[in-house]
């Protein structure tokens, strides 16, 4: 019933732009979910959904790319990578290329996994094949025609194109069976396939792909070279869900979901004081900034040492303005004690506090960080309307994670990018601010599900 | 090849995208003034990276193969939507960007049946072929006149933009090229609409 309610609500705050042709809704819904221009031929097929109201096929279509809608992704790779990147740089820049936290975001978005467990679940999106040292071998063709598992896996047009390399490859569907081999002509040269040998590299043998790092853990390569060659990343043999552990952290506690990406690490922990995370965190998560936290009421017992309580030589800056955003800040960072990045790593420490928490001793009475609990303060005064979860309280940054992910603004800072992002426009009306309460309501009853969140937003303001 | 004069060319096609009336609204809030809130119509320009997949789309070419023009050029494409952001050189770098792909686009075109090597070019088939490819225009559809008159002009070398280029002798695919960024960089494309 909630669910009828809900869609009625929506169907009235959507604009179906009754000025507007079907065609021309068409290729709004198109330009709005992907950024690029539809072909005619497209907009043929697309006018007849919207035409009869089939709106939400419509935009599966486009996104997904299916009944003969082409754009290489062009969702995940332009609308999606657009909306995301800046939260996985400390300058807000588009312009950063693809990592491991935006390919992650991309993934869930693409798999429709339950975007509110996203801040702490064990998962991130790489590219899966076989690496050159170990589970690959290439051969002549002659040498190739001699092995007969190979020949009975080639195609009748590839055994005739002779003179190229066949590649041998364990099934990676099957990749502790060695006597399980497939076999791949590829278009490599042997010059090519020697050098990616030497980097040991991934191959992806469905697409005849290398990517020439298979290492997440301490470079960006592996990222980039999927972006360089403009891989389609709708495709799952391109983007696949997989394990932190050992491929980003040795520690199955230092996994928190997109806190403990690489790329996070590399924005927020790197120097500073660690309170980067957290400040960054309610930005981009809570579309809460520093300055609109500010909140002068909250006792300041978790304040650290570094934090000079008479700038200036008098305390009233500091009664009045710093301790405003050090007081739930402080209290916060202590999730992020163990954490620190460094010669490209995220380190991870159990048990032992980061030096720089610490460091710069202005006010000796000030909090020692000790270990990594962390305590919300900010769960009375202003900010309680940010309408936080149940936990208040925890050790770690997997239980910092959850917390803000359990805050109804989460919820509603997540349905204000993506309308921002595929309407357009900088929310700012009464209508903006009513349809995107309506997006968010829409959102939750879908388990959280962000391509449906995009749909919504996408036809919301297809009439506009 | 020289950029120069499709820069020419693209300053009237400013005029190519119907403008839309502002939206007007009169109230006298309380004062006894009369206010104007004027709603103003929503265009937005295509970012870097909506910009470089649209090329691929429409060009079907690969962007990877533009990685190191596309890079070069990133921080002077348009880095959001705002159109008030908008300066020359934003679209100096998407017409530099749409000539890289457009050069490879008609060479690979006219090998596949636009006439071989465009000697002797029928302006009308080519006009035709690129507008089919890149714009969604109807038989009949008046919406683009403008711009089919500007890219008429540069298919027959109105006004000699590329010297010593005689249409149908010599140049045609120069032309070609010319004419594919006059649509790729035209407002038709570079907007988001």
């Amino acid at each position: 019933m909630k669910s009828l309610i809900l869609l009625l609500a929506l169907v009235a705050t959507t604009s179906y732009g009754q000025d507007k042709t079907p065609r021309q809704l068409a290729r709004k819904l198109y330009v709005s979910l992907t950024g690029v221009t539809p072909t005619a031929a497209e907009l043929d097929m697309l006018m007849v959904k919207v035409s009869s109201l089939n709106t939400q096929s419509a935009a599966l279509d486009i996104i997904d790319q299916r009944n003969g809608i082409k754009n290489n992704g062009a969702f995940y790779s332009v609308t999606v990578k657009d909306m995301v990147t800046p939260w996985t740089n400390k300058a807000k820049t588009t312009l950063a290329p693809l990592n491991d936290m935006s390919a992650t975001i991309i993934g869930w978005i693409r798999d429709e996994r339950q975007f509110n467990q996203i801040l702490y679940v064990d998962s991130v999106y790489k590219a899966t094949g076989v690496t050159f040292k170990g589970e690959l071998t290439y051969l002549t063709k002659a040498q190739a025609d001699s092995n007969t598992f190979c020949i009975r896996d080639l195609t009748s047009t590839e055994k005739v194109n002779a003179g190229a390399y066949r590649i041998v490859h364990n099934n990676p569907l099957n990749p502790n069976d060695i006597s399980d081999k497939k076999c791949r002509l590829t278009k490599f040269t042997k010059a090519q396939l020697d050098d990616y040998f030497n980097i040991n590299a991934l191959y992806l043998p469905a697409l005849d792909v290398v990517v020439r790092s298979n290492l997440i853990i301490s470079s960006n390569e592996h990222y980039e070279s999927i972006s360089d060659q403009g891989l389609d990343l709708s495709d799952p043999r391109v983007l696949a869900h997989t394990s932190q552990e050992m491929k980003i952290h040795q520690y199955p506690a230092a996994i928190s979901g997109l806190l403990s990406t690489r790329a996070y690490g590399v924005a927020y922990l790197y120097a500073g004081t660690n309170r980067a995370p957290v400040a960054f965190a309610m930005e981009h998560f809570l579309c809460r900034s520093m300055e609109s936290l500010n909140d002068t009421t909250i006792p300041d017992y978790r304040n650290r040492r570094d934090v000079d309580r008479s700038p200036g030589g008098t305390s009233e800056i500091y009664k009045n303005r710093c301790v405003g955003c050090h007081a739930g800040l402080d209290a916060l960072s202590g999730a992020f004690a163990y954490y620190d990045y460094a010669n490209g790593k995220v380190i991870y420490s159990p048990g032992n506090v980061s030096s720089k928490m610490n460091h710069n001793v202005t006010f000796n009475e000030g909090f020692v960080t000790q270990s990594n609990s962390w305590i919300n303060l900010w769960v009375e005064g202003q900010n309680a309307s940010l309408k936080w979860g149940p936990v208040t309280s925890g050790e770690g940054v997997k239980s910092l994670g959850m917390m803000l992910s359990q805050t109804e603004a989460f919820h509603s800072c997540m349905a204000t990018q993506v309308y921002e992002k595929v309407c357009l426009r900088h929310a700012k009306s009464d209508q903006d601010k009513f349809r995107i309460s309506q997006l968010t309501e829409a959102y939750k009853l879908s388990n959280f599900n962000m391509k449906n969140l995009f749909i919504n937003a996408a036809i919301m303001c297809m009439g506009d | 090849m020289k950029i120069a004069p499709f820069l020419i060319l693209l300053l009237p096609l400013a005029s190519c995208v119907s403008t839309q009336a502002p939206d007007v609204n009169e109230s006298s809030a309380g004062t006894g003034q009369k206010v104007q809130t004027v709603t103003v119509p929503m265009v937005r320009v295509k970012n870097y990276n909506q910009y470089n997949m649209t090329l691929e789309k429409l060009t079907g070419l690969g962007r990877a193969n533009y990685n190191v023009l596309f890079e070069s050029l990133k921080g002077s494409l348009p880095a959001d939507n705002e159109i008030e952001g908008l300066t020359g050189f934003n679209l100096i770098a998407m017409t530099r960007l749409a000539d890289a792909y457009c050069t490879d686009f008609i060479n690979r075109e006219a090998s596949l049946g636009l006439n071989g090597d465009l000697n002797p070019m029928i302006v009308a088939d080519v006009r035709d072929f690129l507008f089919s490819r890149f714009l969604d225009a109807e038989p009949g559809d008046r919406s683009f006149d403008s711009l089919r008159i500007e890219v008429d002009n540069v298919l027959s070398n109105q006004g000699g933009l590329f010297p010593g280029v005689v249409p149908g002798l010599n140049g045609s695919k120069t032309l070609a090229v010319a004419a594919c960024v006059t649509i790729l960089a035209s407002p038709y494309i570079t907007l988001l609409e």
